[in-house]
């Protein structure tokens, strides 16, 4: 049984002509101990999905639909009681600002205590004791003194760990990222990625990784699912994936990273012009303007998630240009030598 | 995972930096009702003060003992006073001196308070010592003391009373001035003025002050409320215009008579209600001012 | 590259705050850099090494407590009020963050003209023309002339930016994380966009960045920063290739490839502790607290107690690095052995 499974998630903000579709029928599947990355430029909705598991969306101007259901229940239809027992408990996120996140008036062995009473983990004395455990854990260097450290004196990297140690407090079955690792530093970045996988093996929960760094995905996830103005447009294994990308969005993306193994090539290909507006999104495919593939079909017309007719693993993509049938398909025959 | 947490994470839309177009600013207010009454009545009362001249049907200063006292009626629309002046005519033109005493106050306090604030804010270190030691020390004095003194000094009137309190007040504007230019100074596109080579006077005229203006404007709203109110108590104490100019304060300063507070209620409630009408209208439009110009505020 | 002429020469420079009481941060703590004419330089590091307080002290935005800084044979520390704003229109700065750089009160066409208002230069017929050209360089179509900052994306904003920067035609840019704050997909775009305006107006170009893969990409010569000091400093290809000190090594390591095959294959250093404080910094080799190679050298002593100074890397020209065991053959070894011992995966092969 999966921990978590996401059906047709949409979330819009705002309505009549303001409105927003940041999240439009997202669906997946998250089993236990497997790490999912979701990949993103600013408004794909990858951050907004981590919002709406965690139901923290503003309630007064968004709306909600599909089905997030968690341990066989709707987190959706869920009232306020219940939720409380799951938030930070059984699921819990770990954000991208740690300053902002921690309580800047209380030490951070308090505030992992806190939540652990909150959810009535352990005895007053056990908490203390598995407060030092938990930051042992993630690493904290001299953890048994640092216990009784504010955030402010603690450097970034640091923090970030006892952000991670706060999201592992209650054992929780499934860790959300968001963009944990993009405020720091490469060398504490490598080791906070080292510390995640390291724990989600241990401790077996899920993972579902939020980024905008497709070269960080390479390192962390069993699977990548790539987003685009708030649909999926790609997801596979992240070996197969990131070996073998097909829709052109994935293409453009990781033709214009420029990599740290490789030479100067004299220009970085780019993906011209910018994502869509959320408020007037193209009726067809969301990428078509921006696509060099592009047919008539995809400005009418908005593609559907298959399984890749060429790919031997499992392997969904959203576009016409890979999809076979009369006046699609085009992009199969040509395969991607010049994506390449 | 503590409450606090919680809640950070729901903030993230977050609101659009600056003021935001001239438009936008119109449309918050003209779809704000509280606003748009009070922009109506202060634009009636100011129209209704310019414009005394010919509305009033007589002079304000003409003494006519024989009909002292008169309730309303007889062509007198809000009666007499006991000097027998026509208590609406003396009502249209005591306004203009309130209103000017309250704009002119506030334009005095904004000349004075906005460079000091700005050079105290920008420059810091000693000069901002200095000016901020002044700024406290204005601020200990008693206006009513100061008013005493300056009436004695500078003599009573329109023109004194407009200098004493532009020389008290500016210490706000001076406070607000300097805390928004201080957290302005660091900002990333002063420091890119002043890689293009930016003088410091440029800094701060070009980038820093426009964005104090939002705030100034509201303040500067309140401001002439505030003003109008202390003109008023000042004149009622006597310390203000000085009869026979009619100004709003020294209107109520009759009603200090126990017979005219009882029976003759033409006689201050006319001015007193004008007084909270003005000074209501104008804080509604500061309100709806500081709604418009605050894009984290418009939307609500 | 040598016998180019410099444009700018950066010697022995000190930057310090006080901070609080008496206390003194050292941002920057005896940097010597030289910037030939048309090149470009890229200072990488992390966090608080020291790498945008240089940027912001080689154009006199903040004032050095140390050392000297030349440009075009001046030296600008010496400079101060009308004779320095004079100067700083031949030198110009791209920010990180073009949403804050901007002033939002400002439309595209003042921000741009800007400069030229400042330097009074020419009429407002001469500055129209020079800001419509300004604009169709960098790429932005005229329309966007009396936009204001908050109706543009990230990219179009950074490219105000960089017009505001170009349109006096300076001689040196220093670009402060130009493309960090963008989307992926814009990111390309205005990495090639100062590619092709460096290339076409043989600019000299400072670029500070933590992206390693951007800085190959850009950089003719790179220096590494640490703790306020410069630890390797030399040729791209050759720092890329040959990475002498270890902290190089591990920075570079560090960084991931989007491809997980060549992941799986790579050394990785995977660095203990954070960087000592600026407070407070050790007497020796501020690296040696973390350092691998000395680690797997059995702690030498003289890391801790000998400050090693740049030192040319042996048959590379123009390349130094700040590391008492580059050269040693002992160096050599030791650094296998420690590069295999924090390999997570055992059978890693070795990058020499």
């Amino acid at each position: 049984m999966p921990t978590l499974d996401v059906e047709h998630l949409s979330v819009t903000f705002g309505s009549g002509s303001q409105a927003v579709k940041a999240v439009e029928d997202v669906s997946f599947v998250l089993h236990p101990g497997e790490t999912l990355a979701v990949v993103g430029e600013s408004g794909s909705g990858k951050s907004v999905t981590a919002l709406a598991i965690m139901r923290l969306l503003p309630q007064h101007s968004s709306s909600v639909g599909g089905a997030i259901v968690f341990d066989g229940k709707d987190l959706l239809r869920m009232r306020r009681g219940e939720l409380r027992e799951i938030r930070g408990n059984r699921i819990a996120m770990v954000y991208q600002d740690p300053m902002t996140a921690l309580n800047p008036a209380m030490t951070v062995g308090a505030q992992l205590v806190e939540t652990m009473r909150a959810h009535g983990v352990g005895t007053a004395r056990d908490r203390r004791a598995r407060a030092v455990e938990l930051l042992t854990q993630v690493g904290l260097p001299d953890a048994p003194a640092r216990v009784e450290a504010y955030p402010h004196q603690l450097s970034g990297g640091m923090r970030q760990r006892v952000m991670i140690a706060m999201a592992l407090a209650c054992g929780p079955d499934v860790i959300l990222a968001d963009e944990i690792t993009t405020a720091l530093d490469v060398t504490v970045q490598a080791q906070i990625l080292e510390l995640l996988a390291r724990l989600s093996r241990e401790h077996g929960a899920s993972v579902i990784f939020i980024t905008h760094n497709l070269a960080v995905v390479a390192r962390i996830g069993d699977y990548v699912q790539v987003m685009y103005a708030g649909q999926i447009v790609e997801r596979a294994a992240t070996v197969e994936l990131l070996g073998n990308p097909l829709v052109p969005y994935t293409l453009g993306l990781l033709a214009s990273t420029p990599r740290l193994d490789e030479d100067r090539s004299d220009r970085l290909s780019t993906i011209p012009g910018e994502p869509p507006n959320p408020r007037q999104r193209p009726a067809g495919c969301r990428f078509a303007s921006r696509c060099r593939s592009r047919h008539e079909l995809c400005d009418t017309e908005l593609p559907p998630l298959i399984q890749a007719p060429t790919a031997a693993e499992p392997h969904e993509v959203r576009c016409w240009g890979l999809m076979p049938g009369e006046g699609t398909g085009w992009l199969l025959d040509e395969e991607k030598e010049d994506a390449q | 995972m503590s409450s606090s947490t919680i809640e950070t994470a729901t903030s993230v839309p977050s609101a659009p930096r600056g003021t935001g177009s001239r438009s936008a600013v119109l449309r918050s207010i003209v779809r704000n009702p509280t606003a748009v009454f009070g922009a109506v009545v202060v634009l009636v009362i100011v129209l209704a003060t310019v414009f005394a001249g010919p509305i009033a049907p007589f002079s304000p200063e003409t003494i006519n003992l024989n009909l002292a006292h008169s309730a309303p009626g007889h062509g007198h629309l809000l009666g007499t006073d006991p000097q027998g002046r026509d208590v609406f005519s003396r009502l249209l033109f005591a306004g203009r001196a309130s209103l000017v005493i309250g704009i002119g106050a506030v334009l005095v306090s904004l000349v004075i308070g906005i460079p000091l604030g700005a050079l105290a804010g920008f420059f810091g270190g000693w000069l901002d010592a200095i000016i901020s030691r002044v700024t406290d020390v204005v601020l200990s004095f008693p206006i009513i003391v100061l008013a005493v003194v300056a009436g004695a000094v500078l003599g009573t009137g329109v023109w004194s009373l407009i200098l004493l309190l532009g020389c008290i007040l500016w210490t706000t504007i001076c406070r607000l001035v300097r805390s928004i230019v201080i957290t302005q100074r660091e900002a990333d596109y002063v420091m890119a003025a002043r890689s293009l080579g930016a003088s410091d006077l440029r800094i701060i005229v070009r980038h820093i002050l426009p964005s104090t203006f939002g705030v100034i404007i509201v303040n500067a709203v309140f401001g002439v409320a505030n003003v109008i109110l202390i003109e008023a108590s000042l004149s009622f104490l006597g310390l203000g215009v000085r009869p026979p100019t009619p100004s709003w304060g020294n209107m109520l300063t009759d009603a200090q008579s126990l017979g005219v507070l009882a029976s003759q209620p033409w006689i201050w409630v006319p001015p007193a209600a004008i007084i909270l009408l003005t000074i209501v209208s104008i804080n509604f439009l500061g309100d709806g001012l500081q709604k418009a110009l605050d894009p984290r505020l418009r939307n609500r | 590259m040598t016998d180019r002429t410099a444009l700018m020469d950066v010697r022995d420079l000190q930057v310090s705050y006080r901070v609080g009481q008496g206390r003194r941060l050292h941002a920057v703590d005896g940097v010597d850099l030289t910037v030939a004419e048309g090149e470009v330089l890229c200072i990488v590091g992390e966090s608080g090494s020291g790498k945008s307080t240089i940027g912001k002290a080689v154009l006199g935005l903040i004032p050095a407590s140390g050392g000297a800084i030349d440009f075009d044979g001046i030296d600008m520390t010496t400079l101060r009020g009308r004779a320095l704003r004079r100067l700083r229109a031949r030198m110009q700065m791209i920010f990180q963050d073009p949403y804050a750089s901007l002033d939002p009160r400002m439309t595209v066409g003042e921000i741009i003209a800007e400069p030229l208002a400042i330097h009074s230069r020419g009429g407002s017929v001469h500055h129209r023309e020079r800001l419509l050209t300004a604009m169709r360089d960098v790429g932005l179509m005229p329309a966007l002339v009396d936009s204001y900052p908050h109706e543009l994306s990230g990219g179009q904003r950074q490219r105000v930016g960089i017009a505001r920067a170009l349109i006096l035609e300076p001689a040196l840019v220093v670009a402060d994380e130009p493309v960090a704050a963008l989307d992926v997909s814009i990111q390309a775009q205005v990495v090639n966009l100062l590619q092709d305006l460096q290339r076409s107006r043989k600019l000299t170009l400072i670029v500070i960045s933590h992206d390693l893969a951007v800085v190959r990409h850009l950089a003719d010569r790179v220096a590494v920063m640490y703790s306020g000091r410069i630890v390797e400093y030399g040729d791209r290809e050759s720092i890329y290739e040959h990475p002498a000190h270890p902290y190089t090594r591990a920075l570079l390591s560090a960084a991931p490839i989007p491809d997980p095959a060549v992941e799986r294959e790579r050394e990785r250093i995977v660095l203990e502790g954070e960087p000592p404080s600026p407070f407070a910094r050790p007497d020796g080799c501020r690296f040696s607290s973390r350092c691998p190679l000395r680690a797997a050298l059995g702690n030498p002593d003289i890391c801790a107690h000998e400050d090693p100074r740049l030192t040319p890397v042996v048959e590379r020209p123009d390349h130094t690095a700040a590391c008492h065991f580059i050269e040693s053959d002992r160096g050599e070894a030791a650094r296998g052995r420690a590069s295999v011992h924090h390999h997570p995966h055992d059978q890693g092969e070795n990058r020499e």
